[in-house]
């Protein structure tokens, strides 16, 4: 006999406590009753617990543009590397190029599968292990760069100590 | 219809104290209990492109972990005064057993140029190139032998 509509939920509203919001009049008759008057985000809300928030978007387009330039920029860092050997000039932007990228590049999957708010916690010890292993990072590659024979040495060191031609 | 009792865990409540009785996430997990599972791998062959993105991403973690927390710990260790010079660090690498070094060495070769070649061909894509699917299913087939190439030369040379 009563319709789902407006006007049936706010006869239904006056026997629910005197707290009870507009959504919790609505759904004081079942949860699949149509809610007019809701938002979008209100009505998907009594569907799931969390809903990811778009991040502003000229942040996201700024935090791309950098991610792709650092990305264009490691291919001829990366081929002088590979290609010719140790280089002091290479190895240094190498060494401020590449925790960067690694530092976008791990961002990504922190988005993709620890957002912030289904995974609070999860997501605020992930960033913050990033952002601290990052700047180590960056310090580190100074430091193999100025102190010791530099990233591309170091590594082609590693990668060459059985040769039998190795010349330390 | 609307004002029906409902069966709430086997109780028989108004639905009003469904409402009130029970939590979102209570709810939640009630309806997780008898719904069926949507058939994926099983029912549908893998696309090419997510095969390629998930070796991209997985091959992105391992080398950022690998590069990250080497070079954290270096600096790290250089505060301390542990820090592991490249003369030490090559002996060590040299006193491995040969059945550990080389299949590493492999292993870093391919995760790297993979990585490398893959990336190349996603800047690629940023830029508008590649697009079409007969594109991508021969980029496809050229990142791979590119990487083989790639991998081989910096594991045996």
């Amino acid at each position: 006999m009563f319709g789902v509509t407006a006007t049936s939920f706010r006869v239904l509203g006056r026997q629910l406590p005197m707290r009870a919001t507009r959504v919790g009049a609505a759904l004081a008759v079942s949860p699949m009753t149509r809610a007019s008057g809701l938002s979008i985000r209100d009505r998907v809300s009594m569907l799931h617990t969390s809903i990811a928030k778009l991040p502003s978007e000229k942040s996201a387009v700024v935090h791309e543009n950098l991610d792709t330039y650092v990305t264009i920029s490691l291919i001829p860092l990366i081929g002088v590397s590979v290609f010719y050997g140790p280089q002091p000039i290479n190895d240094f932007l190498l060494g401020i190029a590449f925790p960067i990228h690694a530092y976008f590049g791990i961002c990504q999957p922190i988005g993709d599968y620890v957002r912030a708010d289904r995974y609070p916690k999860l997501h605020f010890l992930f960033t913050w292990m990033l952002k601290i292993g990052a700047a180590l990072a960056l310090y580190g590659c100074y430091i193999i760069n100025t102190k010791d024979v530099g990233i591309t040495a170091y590594v082609k060191r590693l990668w060459n100590s059985r040769n039998s031609a190795n010349t330390q | 219809m609307l004002l029906d009792t409902t069966r709430c865990f086997g109780q028989t409540i108004g639905l009003n104290s469904f409402r009130s009785v029970t939590t979102q996430a209570e709810k939640a997990k009630h309806a997780k209990l008898n719904r069926p599972v949507s058939p994926h791998f099983g029912a549908f062959k893998p696309p090419t492109s997510m095969i390629y993105s998930g070796g991209n991403r997985i091959s992105a973690l391992i080398l950022s972990f690998t590069g990250l927390a080497g070079t954290a710990l270096l600096g790290l260790g250089s505060t301390i005064g542990y820090y592991v010079d490249a003369p030490t660090a090559a002996s060590v690498a040299a006193a491995l057993p040969a059945l550990i070094f080389y299949p590493a060495k492999l292993f870093f070769s391919s995760v790297f140029s993979y990585h490398t070649v893959e990336g190349v061909r996603r800047l690629l894509w940023r830029t508008g190139f590649l697009l079409s699917p007969q594109q991508m299913r021969t980029s496809g087939y050229v990142v791979l032998g590119l990487v083989a190439t790639l991998a081989s030369y910096l594991t045996f040379f």
